[in-house]
């Protein structure tokens, strides 16, 4: 059977601001989904801005290449990655006067 | 029935009792190791309020042990172990436990009687992210390996902690679950009206003191037992460790870790009163602490847990 992995990142995290959210090891995995929810979006013109980064330590990070379309609105919504190596974690801003959101994040990992 | 059970070669580095629970190769998968995450008994999906936020707690993982100099570990016979993570972010060890500070993986499980013995194995090593120059060493506060265990009539918290570090100072000794706290308000910091009881989750509970004293764990022996921990902080050493409890007199048996044996008759973890629904549960879990502003990281090799 394949392998399997659903990991919580960041429950519930409140944000305003910068957001990276806890790195994860992914070496075994072929591919990965990163789901984010937003709750509680509140301010004005608020827009969140986030995208995958890879790293070959989990200390030095750069980009993937792979980043959520802007997102002005509660819900939850999802990005694909393939070929990331080791490690994963998404990083992003919420933008925006008095922004604030509550942010959840999961990694969906299958070999 | 004549049977023959053919047993994996990576058992062989273990002392089970005679009969063996679980074998967990993390090669194989999580085995049903899991973060612990608070229970969301609130609307909202949110959890009771608490003077304890274990909302932080960073997630485990599947690890290859990788390092950016070293290259890759990979674990004793394979190349994946159970990989436990704090968040960048600690307080003094006097305080609570930062939010993040701590990381913490459990295993569900329930037991059969008649038992009179458990045994908690596993081999594992540790290390901090190495995300600056220097020896980290003194920057990787605790483990503690633990079993809650709810046997019908109590619940309690066998468990062993190795306090590494104190506010930096290296410290090196080890500790075993026992509350002196007075209360269960006394137990979670003095906050009243909270959920936990006293003796239940001393990873966290229990009032510490700047010697690293606690009064959720009591030291065990004298003076310092030095683990191996490399020049740097990319070279792991795997290390065993051993529990023993007796279930029947609900004391200690004998805790063995890196060639070192401590004879632990009459020793006993504080009983709490029993929790509805959870009858025979028996939980193995291990908990890591950073001692500053750092991820420390705690492997697992593998697990066994054999009962007598």
């Amino acid at each position: 059977m394949r392998q399997f992995q659903n990991s919580v990142l960041d429950y519930k995290c409140e944000v305003a601001g910068e957001y990276i959210s806890a790195p994860l090891e992914a070496a075994w995995a072929i591919e990965a989904m990163f789901f984010v929810r937003l709750e509680d979006l509140r301010g004005e013109n608020v827009r969140f801005n986030a995208r995958a980064q890879i790293s070959v330590n989990g200390v030095d990070w750069i980009d993937e290449g792979t980043a959520f379309a802007p997102i002005s609105a509660e819900g939850q919504y999802v990005i694909r990655l393939k070929h990331f190596g080791g490690w994963l974690r998404i990083t992003g801003r919420l933008e925006g006067e008095d922004a604030h959101a509550i942010v959840t994040t999961n990694l969906v990992l299958k070999e | 029935m004549n049977y023959v059970i053919s047993a994996p070669i990576g058992l062989s580095k273990y002392k089970p009792l005679p009969h063996i629970m679980c074998y967990d190769d993390f090669d194989n998968g999580l085995n049903g190791w899991m973060d612990l995450r608070c229970n969301l008994v609130e609307p909202g999906f949110t959890p009771r309020k608490s003077i304890y936020k274990q909302m932080r707690n960073a997630p485990v993982c599947l690890s290859a042990a990788a390092f950016g100099w070293a290259g890759t570990h990979g674990s004793m016979d394979g190349l994946y172990s159970l990989k436990l993570s704090t968040r960048p972010v600690a307080d003094r060890y006097e305080n609570m436990p930062a939010p993040g500070a701590s990381s913490m993986a459990i295993k569900r499980l329930t037991f059969q009687h008649p038992l009179n013995l458990v045994q908690y194995e596993t081999w594992f090593a540790y290390t901090v992210e190495q995300d600056r120059f220097g020896h980290g060493e003194k920057d990787f506060r605790a483990i503690s390996f633990c079993m809650d265990i709810q046997d019908g009539t109590y619940r309690y918290v066998p468990g062993i902690r190795y306090v590494n570090s104190v506010n930096g100072q290296l410290t090196k000794r080890w500790q075993y679950s026992h509350s002196i706290a007075k209360s269960d308000e006394d137990w979670g910091y003095g906050s009243k009206g909270e959920w936990f009881a006293n003796g239940i989750d001393p990873q966290w509970f229990g009032r510490r003191r700047p010697d690293g004293s606690t009064d959720s764990f009591q030291w065990l022996g004298e003076g310092k037992h030095e683990l191996c921990y490399n020049e740097t902080d990319d070279k792991i050493n795997w290390i065993y460790f051993r529990m023993t409890f007796d279930l029947a007199k609900r004391e200690y048996v004998e805790m063995e870790c890196m060639g070192k044996v401590f004879d632990m008759r009459g020793l006993k973890p504080t009983l709490a009163r029993r929790y509805s629904n959870i009858d025979m549960l028996i939980n193995p879990f291990v908990n890591v602490e950073n001692d500053t502003n750092r991820r420390v990281y705690l492997y697992m090799d593998s697990f066994c847990l054999s009962f007598q």
